[in-house]
């Protein structure tokens, strides 16, 4: 059975990293007796991945697992049991079950939204403009850190959207296996930009993946976003 | 408090987050504890005695217990550059406010942290200068039955096993609480409890040598001597089993059973062998029940049945099948620390462990040497377990052994390097002559004489000695393809056994080093040597003085105020047999008379 779910990274725990969330869910997945399937082979580990790493220092309301249970089990048990087990600021917000041979979320992941809060930004009162004439950019490079070192890249293609409402700044960049800008390498460029030195609070909002040319969020919530 | 500025510019930010899996949280509790290893969350977090105190506290419906680590260095250079107060896990709350703060000893090079700690927690370092508005400063741990060298800095030690004595002393702080009267009015009820040592109740009084001449209490309701705390019923002392489980890896993570307090071996080198006897241990039934109730809480898959030499649990093989039987193929793996050569269990090993590398410590590298440091096992009991493990699939093993031991000679060197080509020999005789994977790790640390062992008088080597002798094994081992050798930095120990054996004078060293920078000594690519050097001479001595020289064997000694029960005419009995290299039997083969049945009112085992 193919199932996957929604949770949340609050700010308590933003600064821990994407492989100890991996560490923690084996954890919890086996005190929530949920049935996950191992992987074969000499060393078997659990069949769980997630949609797209969050870098630390940035908190979320659309973190994706995706897992595979050695056995089907009511889908609504899931975050139940979760929950129950989860610590304090990582809650199951939802989970669906997905067709087997349907594409992992890291595989088609495609777009993620992220808000930015500083409150100074009430203060600033041409921020918009500012946005605006930072996204008049055609081309924006940076120097991007990578394991085979540094490389210049132009970012602006990343970025598909900037606005501001009360205060918060909303991006929409693109995310996932093949191409990814990164929050916080963005919000570098960006408060560069706008000549602060602070560091905002994050938030991933939401995510979204892209598959048969239909974009869509894996898993909507009702009633916000 | 907002940390993000902080946070995003420190390496490991989740060392100071908190927030885990099982992390206690409360209101209103009247007694706010805050529990301190000193040194990173990592090491911190590893640590059993921690974790019995912090669930054991919080069960209190009066207490809430917290906890903080040393922050690193470059937590530290935040948190000053931002005035930031040292905070809690829990609740980021300033550990000033804490009503008690409690650190636990285990190490000497961990004290500069404590310092550090009080000094950003903004609470005056000596405990001369609190006031009411600051918390009880205390401590535990095996390094607080011998605390004089940071006595001025702390109010209260806590001696020995904590479950108990430290239930007292918080009913205590309680009923004090909202007595009105004085902070010094409760240091002097605290010293009525049995095992809690409040050093400004002792004067320490020094010979124009420099010498330590007496130690006199102030007035005659201070007891003349601190007993040490022993949990008698070990089966029902307290343990818990909803453990808090880190998001970072830390040493030890995994379910850490304790099997059984104390050792029965007496090795005279080893002071946790004196200093936790007598040897307590739970039953099969009831160590069960804990596996299964921490596995459940906690989805760890590892446990650790942990003592001070786990193959001497008697009932070993019936808690292997238990384990067994209660849980499932791959639930449930099981690690067995702290392997004697003698109660090695080829059987375990072959069936349960993972094929990484086997840990041995032979200690010494000749059986006289052996007999004199009473580790009873021989070159027999090495090569037939070395040939088990080989035989077994293992083709590592690592060798520790002890360098600068009491009447060491050049030939006990030599008789290392020659135990270590018999171990080569044997895994040639179990792989038909072929070395290709063959890995032999051979280790030697220096050996620090500590308090309440039979080398406490003992000096320790002098360091270009031991600079030759690591030298002379270094091009013996040489020869060996697959086999390596390295040893552990002799300033260090030098600096550890200078620690060890201090006497109050080396307070104001520890504060003077701290001043210069002195942070996190035990981590080798911190440690300030030269800060060190410099903190002895202002206060005219040196390292060598207290760690390099011969103690008369009737001096008075600094941590005499302390008694673990195990008797100074016996340790002096052992020191005489040592001489004469005779051995001492096992407790558990007879009674040797440490003293300790007195001291508990009956037989101890």
């Amino acid at each position: 059975m193919r199932i996957i779910a929604r949770f949340t990274k609050s700010e308590k725990l933003k600064y821990i990293s994407h492989l100890d969330i991996l560490r923690l869910f084996q954890k919890a997945l086996r005190r929530a007796a949920i049935p996950v399937a191992y992987s074969g082979g000499f060393n078997p580990h659990m069949n769980i991945c997630f949609a797209c790493a969050l870098p630390v220092g940035v908190s979320s309301d659309a973190e994706y697992i995706d897992m595979v249970l050695e056995e089907d089990i009511n889908v609504i048990e899931i975050p139940k049991r979760l929950n129950a087990v989860l610590p304090i600021g990582i809650k199951i917000l939802g989970a669906i079950e997905l067709e087997k041979g349907f594409p992992s979320l890291t595989a088609i992941t495609s777009l993620s939204i992220y808000t930015f809060y500083l409150p100074i930004f009430a203060e600033m009162t041409d921020l918009e403009d500012k946005l605006k004439s930072f996204m008049a950019h055609e081309d924006i490079t940076i120097d991007k850190k990578s394991k085979s070192g540094n490389k210049l890249v132009n970012i602006r293609p990343m970025i598909h959207k900037l606005k501001l409402e009360n205060g918060i700044i909303t991006a929409t960049l693109t995310a996932g296996n093949i191409q990814n800008l990164r929050a916080d390498v963005f919000w570098n460029t960006l408060k560069a930009f706008l000549g602060i030195d602070d560091f905002a609070k994050i938030n991933r909002c939401a995510l979204y993946a892209t598959h048969n040319e239909k974009v869509f969020e894996p898993i909507v919530l009702e009633g916000n976003l | 408090m907002d940390l993000d500025n902080i946070l995003i510019q420190v390496e490991k930010p989740a060392r100071y987050t908190g927030g885990e899996m099982n992390m206690v949280l409360k209101e209103n509790a009247r007694v706010n504890f805050v529990f301190s290893y000193p040194d990173t969350y990592e090491i911190g977090m590893s640590h059993l005695g921690g974790k019995i105190i912090y669930h054991m506290l919080n069960d209190r419906k009066d207490t809430f217990c917290q906890r903080v680590y040393a922050p690193w260095l470059d937590m530290e250079e935040q948190m000053r550059k931002h005035n930031v107060p040292l905070f809690t896990l829990e609740t980021n709350m300033p550990v000033s406010q804490a009503d008690i703060w409690g650190f636990t000893l285990q190490y000497e090079l961990s004290y500069t942290n404590i310092l550090n700690m009080l000094d950003l927690a903004g609470i005056p370092i000596y405990s001369k200068d609190r006031t009411i508005e600051n918390p009880i400063i205390i401590a535990g741990g095996p390094c607080a039955a011998h605390p004089e060298t940071i006595a001025p800095f702390i109010d209260a030690f806590l001696i020995g096993d904590g479950e108990e004595i430290l239930n007292e002393f918080i009913d205590a702080f309680s009923l004090w609480k909202s007595s009105g009267k004085s902070r010094e009015d409760f240091l002097l009820i605290a010293a009525g409890i049995e095992g809690c040592y409040v050093p400004s109740l002792y004067e320490h009084i020094y010979a124009a040598d420099g010498a330590l001449e007496s130690i006199k209490s102030i007035n005659k309701f201070v007891p003349k001597s601190v007993k040490r705390r022993i949990v008698k019923d070990f089966e029902n002392a307290y343990f818990p089993t909803n453990l808090i489980v880190p998001y970072i890896e830390t040493i030890h993570d995994r379910i850490t059973l304790e099997i059984f307090r104390g050792c029965s071996r007496g090795c005279r080198f080893c002071q946790a062998g004196y200093l936790y006897r007598p040897v307590r241990e739970r039953s099969v039934d009831k160590l069960i029940e804990q596996t299964k109730a921490t596995a459940k809480s906690t989805g760890y898959e590892e446990v650790s049945l942990s003592s001070l030499s786990s193959g001497d649990y008697s009932q070993l093989s019936e808690l292997k099948n238990a384990l067994n039987c209660s849980f499932e193929k791959n639930e449930l793996s099981i690690s067995l620390p702290s392997l004697r050569i003698d109660s090695f269990d080829a059987d375990f090993v072959s069936t349960q462990m993972r094929k990484g590398s086997l840990t041995f410590a032979p200690e010494a590298g000749t059986q006289r040497l052996r007999n004199i440091i009473n580790k009873n096992v021989t070159e027999e009991d090495l090569l037939r377990t070395v040939t088990a493990a080989f035989n077994a699939g293992y083709n590592a093993i690592k060798l520790y052994f002890m360098m600068g031991l009491p009447f060491e000679t050049d030939e006990d060197i030599k008789g290392i390097a020659d135990l270590v080509a018999k171990c080569v020999d044997a895994y040639k005789n179990t792989h038909n002559g072929n070395i290709r994977n063959m890995r032999i790790s051979v280790s030697t640390a220096v050996f620090v004489p500590k308090p309440f062992t039979p080398f406490q008088w003992c000096a320790q080597e002098d360091s270009e000695v031991i600079y030759q002798r690591q030298q002379m094994l270094s091009s013996l081992l040489h020869r060996y393809r697959g086999v390596d050798y390295r040893w552990h930095d002799n300033k260090t120990s030098l600096l550890e056994a200078a620690i060890a054996r201090g006497d109050r004078k080396l307070a104001e060293v520890i504060y003077s080093a701290w001043q210069k920078g002195a942070r996190m000594d035990g981590w080798s690519e911190c440690l300030k040597f030269s800060i060190w050097k410099e903190a002895f001479a202002e206060q005219g001595l040196s390292m060598e003085q207290y760690a390099c020289k011969q103690i008369p064997i009737d001096a008075v000694l600094s941590w005499d105020t302390i008694d673990i029960g195990v008797s100074n005419e016996y340790f002096k009995a052992e020191y005489q047999k040592a001489i004469n290299a005779e051995t001492t039997n096992d407790c558990r083969l007879g009674c040797s008379g440490c003293g300790l049945q007195d001291f508990c009112g009956g037989d101890c085992i």
